[in-house]
């Protein structure tokens, strides 16, 4: 995708057409799936999600969780059971008539028909929204398809019918952009293509809503995320807050005699594993206290190294999916141990900031010095 | 009107529809073929001949079934042999029925087959049984006439019939095609991003369906109609062709095409219901089986109801349904005519094609899209 200094048109930097609220809103969204004979499965359960215009916001979850469902329902595609939700302060489905030329979407492995080429799937879409057909090389151009957008679009690989779907949001130069693992079947130069494609649109004032499992890539191109399990919201914030309030910061540690100084740390309350010749300690408020630990019993350190959490590993502490050795895990189901009921955890930054004593009660916390040196004769 | 277009345009894009406008063309230039084949100019004469000769038989016929039956006369007379009045004024005497009256012993100058007419009563005991002697009206005097020819007045009417059937079925397959491909290649998820008002969507598409169907189908009644004339004005029998005839055969052609219309917004609606195109066709099957053959033989008194009798109705402008009660015995039965008449049939098609868009279209507005 030839990409980011390609115009966009005059609408895509156009104000949203509601006011300067939020660009999506859902309350309580609840949705069911099933019948009589096939059970009731919850694929929403009062969820709640807040998107803000002009930011490219991640949308994150466990296979089942309901991200995909979220999006049908914004879209009108699925009827919610509960809840309410709003596009440009329209509230949808009601509304969508009065904002879906606002809005692109890429909803899961978007479908064309398969016989005709990738241009005339494009120009029946673009005719039914009133675009100019000149719109329509203009995003072959941008998806890169100019060469083959003459071909069947049966004749399309899984990547290149992503590209094609791509071009085809871009045909209403949409303000809202909701794509569902756009980078399905991309190649890396795709992806990165994808990625460049959605900074320059929310630079230029597109919000973005990403739905994808490649967590690096949401980390690198979005400004904010929510984090989603089994319909229930979990987290939402900017990404760097997220992070910030994994469950405390890993550090990895050199030091001689590793054995010892891991029985002398976990006296000392923090937990600790061994990894290749380095003690990792997990969930370190102030890596100091490790030296303090260690130096009090005549143990050098020679590397202190604090982890930085990535969205992965916050991803799958928050979700509870952290794979367990001997235990696969079942789609919708969290695969820790512990975590069978659904996540009703408010989002971590916000709880911390509710916390009166940052750091009361973390393990390795500072505590008088009740342990001779003597102890490691 | 952006859909329909839209719509319109996706119609005649599709292979199927293209390649069921081709089958058309085909079967249509095999009925010309048909038309043409042997078919020869008239000799000036002949026709006047076979009609006289044609009716001087049925006459024949009928006062044998008479005979047989010892009934009076046509005109009150006595129930004895006696010849009947052709339209000529001629006598006609008396023939045995067992002469089959499509092969006629002689054509120019036509001869009537003899016999005794003591003899043909002996010889058909039993076999005007039942039969109601007016009702005898063959032969015709087509079949009096030894060489073919393709007559426009008399056999267009048949073959513009069976135009409708032809575009009837097509026109099934083709619109439970139309949407069933769409729900098959998920595409309709696509275009609701595109317009979510989904009882829109679903009037645009019925709405382009029935304009191009209108379209195939009154440019292959034209073609179908020029085709014909052309074959019996070269090589056939063009006369007799009035303004009225012509009337009669446009409305034909108008009744073909509504026709078409109502079986594809059958079609259409179940193929959109159940969100598959072989459901559309199942259902068809299902219907001649369990309904057209099942339901007849389970109960007479429901051959108003099915679609062939209120399609034959509509097209023949009524039709008359004999429906027989006989007996416990089985040994005394009695029958009793049920006339539908042809707005009778065409309210019913169009009611049924008009309650199935209505289902299709509440299910389509309001089942998840997934």
């Amino acid at each position: 995708m030839a990409s980011a200094a390609t115009p966009l048109g005059s609408r895509a930097a156009g104000p949203p057409p509601e006011g300067a609220g939020p660009a999506i809103e859902i309350e309580g969204l609840r949705k069911t799936f099933g019948g009589a004979f096939r059970g009731r499965r919850v694929a929403l359960d009062h969820l709640d999600l807040v998107v803000e215009p002009g930011r490219v916001h991640g949308f994150l979850g466990p296979n089942g969780s309901g991200k995909t469902t979220t999006i049908r329902a914004l879209l009108g595609l699925v009827r919610a059971d509960e809840g309410t939700m709003r596009i440009f302060g329209r509230e949808v489905p009601d509304g969508l008539p009065d904002v879906i030329g606002h809005v692109g979407a890429v909803v899961e492995s978007p479908q064309f028909f398969p016989s005709f080429s990738g241009r005339r799937n494009l120009r029946l879409l673009a005719r039914i929204a009133g675009v100019k057909r000149r719109r329509v090389e203009e995003v072959l151009e941008l998806a890169g398809l100019l060469d083959r957008a003459k071909d069947p679009v049966k004749a399309y690989s899984l990547g290149m019918r992503q590209r094609l779907a791509i071009a085809a949001t871009l045909l209403k130069e949409p303000r809202l952009l909701l794509l569902d693992e756009p980078n399905n079947g991309l190649d890396p130069g795709g992806i990165r293509e994808v990625r460049d494609l959605m900074r320059t649109l929310a630079d230029g004032g597109v919000t973005v809503l990403l739905s994808s499992h490649i967590l690096a890539e949401v980390q690198q191109v979005c400004d904010s995320v929510s984090i989603v399990s089994r319909g229930r919201h979990v987290v939402s914030g900017p990404v760097s807050d997220v992070l910030a309030t994994a469950a405390g910061s890993d550090v990895r540690v050199r030091v001689e005699e590793p054995e010892f100084a891991a029985t002398v740390l976990e006296e000392a309350g923090f937990a600790v594993r061994a990894d290749a010749g380095y003690l990792v300690v997990a969930d370190v408020v102030d890596p100091s206290w490790i030296t303090q630990a260690l130096a009090r019993r005549r143990l050098w350190v020679s590397e202190l190294t604090p982890e930085r959490p990535d969205l992965e590993s916050v991803f799958l502490e928050l979700t509870g999916t952290v794979p367990v050795p001997g235990h696969p895990g079942q789609v919708g189901e969290p695969f820790a141990a512990g975590l069978a009921e659904p996540p009703a955890r408010p989002a971590r930054h916000e709880r911390r900031d509710e916390d009166p004593v940052p750091g009361a009660g973390e393990p390795g916390a500072p505590v008088p010095a009740e342990t001779p040196d003597e102890d490691r004769a | 009107m952006r859909l329909w277009w839209v719509e319109l345009s996706r119609l005649f894009a599709r292979r199927f529809t293209r390649l069921a406008l081709v089958l058309v063309l085909v079967a249509l230039g095999v009925m010309v073929f048909g038309a043409a084949y042997g078919s020869q100019k008239p000799v000036p004469g002949d026709r006047a001949r076979a009609e006289l000769a044609a009716a001087q038989q049925r006459a024949e016929e009928q006062a044998r079934c008479r005979d047989a039956q010892h009934l009076p006369a046509a005109d009150g007379r006595s129930a004895a042999p006696a010849p009947s009045p052709t339209p000529s004024g001629a006598v006609a005497s008396s023939v045995p029925p067992s002469v089959s009256p499509s092969v006629p012993p002689s054509v120019s100058p036509f001869v009537p087959p003899s016999a005794s007419p003591s003899a043909s009563v002996t010889e058909l005991p039993g076999e005007y049984s039942g039969m109601d002697c007016s009702a005898i009206t063959h032969p015709v005097a087509e079949d009096l006439i030894r060489y073919r020819s393709f007559s426009f007045r008399d056999q267009m009417p048949g073959r513009a019939v069976g135009i409708a059937a032809l575009l009837t079925v097509v026109g099934y397959l083709v619109a439970a095609s139309f949407v069933g491909a769409e729900w098959q290649h998920g595409t309709m998820a696509g275009l609701l991003l595109w317009e979510p008002r989904r009882v829109r969507v679903f009037v645009a598409k019925l709405l382009a369906l029935f304009t191009g169907l209108t379209l195939a189908g009154t440019v292959t009644y034209a073609v179908a109609y020029a085709a014909h004339w052309f074959v019996a004005d070269l090589r056939g029998d063009s006369t007799g062709v009035t303004a009225g005839f012509w009337t009669s055969l446009g409305l034909t052609a108008v009744r073909g095409v509504a026709l078409t219309l109502a079986v594809a917004a059958c079609g259409f609606a179940i193929a959109y219901a159940v969100r598959l195109s072989a459901a559309a066709l199942g259902a068809a099957v299902a219907y001649l089986v369990g309904a057209e053959v099942g339901l007849r033989l389970w109960s007479q008194e429901s051959q108003r109801w099915l679609l062939s009798e209120n399609i034959t109705a509509w097209m023949d402008r009524g039709t008359r349904i004999t429906l027989f009660h006989c007996g416990s015995a089985g040994d005394v039965c009695t029958a009793r005519v049920l006339t539908l008449s042809m707005w009778q049939g065409g309210a019913y098609l169009g009611g049924l094609a008009l309650v199935l868009a209505v289902v299709a279209a509440v299910l389509f507005a309001r089942r998840d899209v997934t």
